[in-house]
């Protein structure tokens, strides 16, 4: 099938308002509306899953059932009608891939214009990505020269079955399943998500990287997306966003899990720029996310960068576990809304290990009408000794119909540890403002350089690649909101 | 989540309620509480009442025929003393005249309460067990246009093992008035819920102190709702070192321009004691300046709560609001909680917040002891400079030593069970 001058024109129209703005026509294959057993056995036999991977299914559903919603972020949002959801859409695949030019030529476009860079110029950028189309993954890339070292690096349905003693040993190991209503719902229907294993002294030699894209009307989209680190590894990994424009809300409960051995390392990057619904908030993704990592061995460390300016409503506390001695846990966050945009953000550190150190580091930036909190919590328990943690938690304010707040949350069960939080709350101020329009930028420039240079502790985390497109997201973001 | 049990208390405070006051249909609003607080509210989320709730309490009506030794801090202050939430003249100092102590109904108040339009406050169990049992409603008006040298000091005494009580007191201040109030609680009640009110008029001065001193094995859950009025100026201060479990609540509710509230504190916690220092600050004019700073310092296996809100709603531009915690862990086995938050929806605003938690300063008290000092003597030092930055900041400089030496024993205890 090749793109029609109709998709074509609807791009053009609509990338004014939202650059990745449009739908891509392919056939789609899709299991009923709706949430039974007999759409989580319709999935599971889809993915031609083992009994085991079923099982667990059916268990989180049942325990699913039982659990009520969480209400206690400060978002508010209709209720969600979980029966009025397709739980399963696949691009139809014909065969088996065996090469990027027998990708349907009208996902490629999709991506082309999303600005990945998935055919020649994957050389270019040397990153291996495994772009998730809906819900099944249908191009990985560099495969071969990362099996070479012995990383895995697969879309998790193919982990279930080519590496099940992985995946049985490590998946709901870090995010219980009844860890909270969205993680229950996830791990009955997930569809698809990606796998990462880097054996034991293997730094991965490329920045591994997932492209998430919400397609077909109605879908919700359920990754689970799992990274195992052995003994004194290294994985950098990133993770990008975007939606098209669409009327009616569209959900996101994806879980990742994150696994750090001895000496390892894990840095997991994310620019999430799902379609955050028009200027009354309507349409936009909900984004309710659950990410964590554990740092099982002693020096290991894990580290979550951010940028997120997408979602009408963002429910995301990436989180680490500091369990091994000497371990370290950071967050570096950017947080954008505007317009009717909601954001409930933060992260979660608990100090379990000795000398374990965390920092937390979050901007947000609240514009129009949105509202902006952060929500964090430190807990050092009993055993973790010298424990340090530094808190930094800012917030922007720009017109005065938005809304920031904060909510951090500090537990400490021991004496020698220390913990320290700062935040502060403020506007854009004129000065500043008036200082670059003096030379001769218009009010929109200045107060995208301005938030830039309020972000710049975070940005400087990301990778190359994501620290440019964030930049541009920033002014993307803001458009509008001053003036 | 939905499921209410009913408890012990509050059926004895219905059955008192009906029986004692059985033509009174304005307490019966504030009967529709069945049990305490549990952890699943946000407010009450580190401040668990399980153990009292397990407790047979019931509301004390006693005539006082006891005698009390009215130990006064300060010597030409002017005492009004309250024995089981009832105001005894008898032991009280004599009134200037500018002072008058008065009765008053629920219909008088009951408009400040609505002021706060806040489920944390409308379903506080101190809120509605007073409102319903309290004998009497108290207020303490002090008239417009003076100013009081003389500090006032309130004695919150009696009680008895197995009872409540529920004093109220209504503090009111008229336009350009200048009062000093020091507020004792040392009662020997298995509860204490003293509910009060003040109300700051336009260009009034308040400095509050309050000391919970409360008897080993009493909980206070105190509650305070504060209005303040244009120009009009709250320094607050707390010092929590008694009772077993103790709560400071106040609610600060900032009405007119250019007014101001610090609400600060102090905790000292040793054994198995639970202090809690709760306090919002609703911004909701312009130009008006809030600080919540709190100190404390914790000891053997007692925990500590700090909670604080600033709320800046949409109009109060030019708002400066400020929040601190910190807190001392002399023991492994204690527990510090803090939640310092902020809710703010106008943009020209400079709001902070900061907490910080950990130990004495190993390099600080190397520095003392390399100069002769001994280690127990360095750390006496060095909390006294914690403290005492706290305390000057707080309190005017008139009480300064006053303060600073009730601080003083605890502390001195708090170091000796330490190093046994």
């Amino acid at each position: 099938m090749v793109a029609t001058t109709e998709t074509i024109n609807q791009v053009k129209t609509t990338t004014d308002k939202y650059k990745y703005g449009f739908s891509t026509e392919i056939e789609v294959d899709k299991a009923p509306k709706g949430l039974n057993e007999d759409i989580i056995r319709f999935i599971s036999k889809k993915k031609d899953e083992p009994k085991w991977m079923l099982d667990w299914r059916l268990e989180a559903f049942k325990k699913w059932k039982r659990m009520e919603k969480p209400n206690w972020a400060k978002v508010s949002f209709p209720d969600i009608d979980f029966q009025d959801i397709y739980y399963y859409a696949a691009p139809k695949s014909k065969k088996k891939l065996n090469s990027l030019d027998e990708v349907d030529p009208e996902l490629l476009k999709t991506y082309e214009k999303l600005g990945i860079p998935l055919n020649e110029q994957k050389m270019l950028a040397g990153v291996a990505v495994d772009a998730v189309f809906d819900s099944v993954s249908v191009a990985t890339t560099f495969r071969e020269k990362l099996s070479e070292v012995g990383v895995i690096f697969c879309p998790i349905s193919e982990a279930i079955k080519n590496h099940p003693d992985l995946v049985k040993k490590y998946i709901g190991s870090v995010v219980p399943v009844t860890d909270n209503y969205y993680t229950a719902l996830n791990s009955a229907v997930f569809t698809d998500g990606s796998f990462v294993y880097i054996p034991k002294g293997v730094k991965c030699p490329m920045e591994l990287s997932t492209y998430f894209r919400i397609n077909e009307k109605n879908t919700g989209q359920f990754e689970r997306t799992l990274i195992v680190v052995e003994d004194e590894g290294y994985v950098s990994y990133l993770e990008g966003c975007t939606a098209p424009q669409r009327d009616e809300n569209q959900l996101h409960a994806a879980v990742v899990e994150l696994v750090a051995m001895n000496k390892s390392q894990i840095k997991y990057s994310t620019v999430q720029n799902w379609y955050p619904g028009d200027e009354q908030g309507k349409g936009g993704i909900y984004n309710f996310v659950t990410k964590r990592g554990k740092c099982l061995g002693e020096n290991s460390k894990i580290s979550w960068t951010q940028v997120e300016t997408g979602s009408s409503i963002t429910w995301k506390y990436p989180s680490c576990i500091l369990m091994g001695d000497n371990s370290i846990g950071e967050f570096y966050s950017v947080a954008i809304t505007n317009n009717a945009q909601q954001a409930d953000t933060g992260t979660k550190m608990i100090h379990i290990g000795k000398n374990t150190k965390s920092t937390i580091i979050s901007k947000g930036i609240s514009a129009g009408k949105s509202q902006n909190t952060y929500r964090g919590q430190v807990q050092i328990q009993k055993s973790a000794k010298n424990a340090r943690n530094f808190t930094q938690c800012d917030s922007l304010l720009i017109g005065d119909t938005c809304s920031a707040h904060t909510v951090p949350y500090i537990n400490q069960h021991v004496s020698n540890a220390k913990v320290e939080h700062e935040a502060t709350t403020s506007k854009i101020s004129e000065d500043q403002l008036f200082y670059c329009m003096q030379r001769g930028l218009d009010a929109e420039q200045a107060t995208s350089i301005i938030v830039n240079g309020f972000c710049k502790e975070v940005m400087k985390e990301l990778p190359m690649e994501f620290a440019v497109e964030a930049q541009k997201l920033i002014g993307i973001s803001l458009e509008g909101s001053v003036g | 989540m939905k499921k209410t049990r009913n408890d012990q208390f509050f059926s004895n405070l219905e059955k008192f309620v009906n029986k004692v006051y059985p033509n009174q249909p304005q307490r019966q609003p504030y009967l529709n509480l069945k049990s305490w607080p549990t952890p699943r509210d946000e407010a009450w989320k580190f401040s668990r009442l399980g153990k009292l709730a397990r407790k047979n309490i019931l509301p004390l009506n006693l005539e006082n025929q006891q005698n009390f030794n009215i130990n006064k801090l300060i010597k030409d202050s002017i005492s009004l003393v309250f024995v089981n939430g009832k105001f005894e003249k008898k032991l009280s100092d004599k009134l200037l005249s500018k002072i008058v102590i008065e009765e008053v109904q629920i219909e008088d108040f009951k408009e400040i309460i609505n002021k706060f339009d806040n489920l944390s406050v409308k379903n506080h169990p101190t809120l509605n067990s007073t409102l319903s049992c309290s004998q009497k409603f108290f207020k303490i008006k002090f008239k417009h246009d003076s100013k009081f040298y003389k500090p006032i000091e309130i004695f919150n005494l009696g009680g008895t093992e197995n009872t409540s009580i529920h004093p109220f007191i209504f503090i009111d201040l008229g336009k350009n008035t200048d009062v000093k109030v020091f507020q004792h609680y040392s009662t020997y009640a298995e509860l204490l819920a003293p509910f009060e009110i003040i109300n700051l008029s336009e260009n009034s001065n308040l400095e509050i102190i309050k000391i919970y001193d409360d008897k080993i094995n009493s909980h206070n859950l105190s509650l305070t709702l504060s209005v303040i009025k244009g120009e009009a100026n709250l320094r607050s201060f707390a010092l929590i070192k008694g009772g077993e479990f103790t709560r400071s609540e106040m609610h600060t509710l900032l009405e007119g321009e250019n007014s101001k509230a610090d609400i600060n504190g102090i905790y000292l916690s040793s054994g198995n004691q639970h202090h809690d220092l709760t306090s919002c600050v609703y911004h909701n004019v312009p130009n008006c300046k809030s600080s919540q700073i709190v100190k404390g310092v914790l000891g053997e296996k007692s925990t500590a709560v700090f909670q604080g809100k600033v709320r800046v709603e949409k109009l109060a531009q030019k708002t400066e609001a400020k929040q601190m915690s910190r807190a001392i862990m002399l023991s492994d086995k204690a527990v510090s909680n803090s939640k310092p938050e902020l809710e703010i929806y106008a943009d020209d605003v400079i709001c902070g917040h900061g907490a910080t938690v950990g130990e004495l300063d190993e390099d600080q008290i190397f520095y003392l002891s390399s100069r002769g000092i001994s280690k127990q003597k360095a750390k006496v030092i060095l909390i006294d400079a914690f403290l005492n930055e706290m305390i000057s900041l707080s309190i005017s400089d008139k009480f300064h030593n006053i303060i600073y030496n009730e601080t003083k024993t605890k502390i001195n205890k708090l170091l000796a069970n330490e190093h046994e």
